[in-house]
């Protein structure tokens, strides 16, 4: 088991690594730079400016730059000055070796966009946002989708399970930009309960969250209903069932939990995939998330925050990638690696 | 051993019995799926409104009538009660020209919907055209050679599903655009750049979809082939004489079909939603080519006093999503009778 995590996590550091050259590569490749105008800067300034950000060395030692910022901690022993090139995600300080000693780590540099903002800035402000969004989505998502499931499943080729698979499908056809709207009028304009955009209070969230939640609602729905017919048909139900347990008794405790596992075990790559599909929603809801943030970044050749926004969504994907990995063999002791 | 336990192999002009085949047998098990069926009436229609769009549509996509923006006609507002016709003390000007109603530039709704099927469907066919193709031919490398090569491609398969696949479109759309806007004539960027303008700005859509899709495709091919390579058919080609590209291509590929053609359908919405959402945060088709996702990002703007911009081509995209997970689910059962009910 050691092993395997260990093995595991080599592997994520290794597509990180390949992820960041593609990004940075592919980021480079578009014309422009984050300097172009409509009206070009004098010579001198823009010199200045590339100088500033590290922009006129080569590529390869600006990438080496970079990555090694993020990846390499670093122990200083003078006060820093805070400013928006030297921002560090991790601050631990050390007064054993000086007063104003630290070590300090993971640096994703300053951002284009803002002169007074780092790319940590807009993490520590933007990603809870987007964040608190995709839990809450999940949220809404595992409450309707797992009982629906059950329901569904015990139910089975009766009209409960057509309505709720029919429900679950139309759930699967509908993107979030129909959702988004759909749920806009109805509720903000129609009803006035809520509002239409804005972010901050509880019922600005319920909206977004919901529009959002509702797709992985449909497909959790479905993988439950699908998993739980499967173990219906074990034998060890029937076994429950032959010495006399209560039909309560041999769904809840024999066939739910084992059911579970396969639903479990998509809420890893789900819960990424909301955060990063956050986008759409706090596009159209005017959500102050990382969505809008980071298209905003690419038209804007914000290398930096373009780089930071996809290499952290990565890391999201592939931790919770390694942590499903995890949770199954825990889960399921059947299951071996090597 | 397995040379007496086999049954004889073919002759390939032993034809089987009329109406026995696979696909005859799933056809007929698809007809009497009545929501495959409906799905498919449902793309039928679309495909006929996109095929004759020039036809159908009442007006120019394209044409502006500035003093009709926002129109729409009375019943639209009986429709949708907060849109208060300006003669009962609202805002709304009334036009009977339009069906749904005009966008706020004075464009026909109605066409522009008829118009955009045309780009949905485009992506519905294409864009699994393009993963498929991908991902077939990944698939097949892997499975069939194994050793490094299998690994080498799985592993970038790996890669790239660790890419956040919105955020990696969203870049790889904008090099597209930025990097084919104004090239020299003659060279291959050029070309590429005047194909895409020619195609309304889909052909990068396409390649978008394409290179961020191929992966799963890949997987399931290389999966299936896995599963049929050492099967005692397989030993029986090489026995033949068949040389590799003919066991991958005529023996193994039509065995593996069936699965292919359930996964894609399946994946068709997605497609769709995909292309939606690019021209929603106006990375898609060319403007003024009408996209219903760019129609419904327009709309969702004037959400609460015309809501009808939104939701007609909302439900239009809805309405053709439906259809092609439908048709999938039925085509699975069809394909797969062991598979119907579990998922």
């Amino acid at each position: 088991m050691g092993q395997f995590i260990f093995r595991r996590f080599f592997w994520m550091i290794v597509v990180l690594f390949f992820i960041s050259i593609i990004t940075f590569t592919l980021m480079r490749a578009i014309p422009g730079g984050p300097f172009s105008r409509e009206k070009p800067l004098p010579e001198a300034t823009l010199a200045l400016l590339n100088q500033k950000y590290n922009l006129d060395a080569p590529l390869l030692v600006q990438y080496g730059d970079y990555i090694g910022d993020i990846v390499l901690p670093i122990i200083t022993t003078e006060r820093i000055r805070p400013s928006t090139a030297e921002d560090y995600l991790v601050v631990i300080p050390l007064p054993f070796i000086a007063e104003e000693a630290a070590l300090r780590w993971i640096n994703f540099g300053p951002t284009y966009g803002s002169r007074s903002r780092s790319v940590n800035d807009i993490f520590r402000e933007n990603l809870p946002i987007s964040f608190q969004l995709g839990v809450a989505a999940m949220g809404i998502a595992m409450a309707i989708g797992i009982p629906l499931g059950v329901v569904s499943a015990l139910n089975r080729n009766t009209w409960v399970d057509y309505m709720g698979m029919g429900t679950a499908i139309m759930g699967v056809s509908i993107p979030v930009i129909i959702t988004a709207p759909l749920l806009q009028y109805v509720f903000g304009v129609q009803l006035r309960a809520l509002p239409v955009t804005g972010w901050g209070t509880i019922q600005s969230a319920i909206l977004p969250a919901f529009a959002l939640g509702f797709v992985n609602a449909a497909l959790i729905a479905r993988l439950t209903r699908a998993s739980l017919l499967q173990v219906l048909n074990e034998d060890y139900i029937r076994t429950a069932r032959a010495k006399g347990l209560p039909e309560r008794v041999v769904i809840t405790v024999h066939a739910l939990k084992n059911s579970l596992i396969p639903v479990i075990t998509i809420l890893g790559p789900l819960f990424a995939a909301l955060v990063t599909g956050t986008f759409v929603v706090e596009t159209i809801f005017g959500i102050p998330g990382m969505g809008r943030y980071f298209v905003t970044s690419i038209t804007g050749r914000d290398y930096p925050a373009i780089m930071g926004t996809i290499l952290l969504y990565a890391f999201i994907l592939v931790v919770m990638n390694l942590i499903v990995d995890i949770a199954y063999a825990w889960l399921d002791p059947r299951i071996r690696f090597d | 051993m397995s040379a007496i336990t086999h049954p004889p192999a073919k002759v390939a002009s032993l034809k089987p019995p009329a109406g026995q085949s696979l696909w005859s047998e799933s056809w007929q098990r698809l007809r009497r799926n009545r929501a495959a069926l409906l799905g498919v009436v449902i793309i039928v229609i679309n495909v006929l409104m996109a095929l004759f769009a020039p036809v159908l549509a009442p007006l120019p996509y394209d044409q502006q009538v500035l003093q009709d923006n926002n129109a729409a006609p009375l019943w639209v507002t009986r429709l949708f009660p907060n849109m208060k016709p300006k003669e009962e003390g609202g805002y709304v000007t009334i036009s009977d020209d339009y069906l749904l109603g005009a966008d706020k530039l004075g464009r026909d709704l109605w066409s522009r919907i008829i118009w955009g099927a045309r780009v949905s469907l485009t992506v519905a066919f294409i864009g699994p055209l393009v993963s498929i193709l991908v991902g077939l031919i990944v698939g097949l490398i892997a499975g069939y050679f194994g050793g490094w090569l299998d690994n080498f491609l799985m592993r970038t398969v790996d890669i790239m599903y660790a890419f956040p696949t919105l955020l990696f479109i969203i870049l790889l759309m904008t090099f597209f655009r930025t990097s084919f806007a104004q090239p020299e004539p003659g060279t291959f960027a050029y070309s590429l750049g005047q194909l895409d303008t020619a195609s309304g700005g889909m052909l990068f859509i396409f390649i978008g979809i394409g290179l961020t899709s191929w992966m799963q495709m890949a997987r399931l091919v290389r999966g299936q082939v896995l599963s049929q390579r050492n099967r005692e058919y397989i030993e029986a080609a090489h026995a033949m004489g068949a040389n590799t590209p003919r066991i991958m291509f005529n023996h193994i590929l039509p065995n593996i079909l069936g699965p292919l053609i359930v996964a894609e359908t399946l994946t068709i919405p997605t497609y769709i939603s995909f292309e939606a959402f690019l021209s929603f945060i106006g990375l898609g088709v060319n403007p003024p080519m009408p996209s219903w996702g760019s129609m419904i990002s327009d709309g969702s703007r004037a959400i609460s006093s015309y809501p009808n911009q939104a939701l007609f081509p909302a439900i239009a995209l809805f309405l053709v999503m439906f259809a092609f997970n439908f048709l999938g689910d039925g085509l699975r059962d069809a394909l797969d009778p062991r598979m119907r009910g579990v998922d």
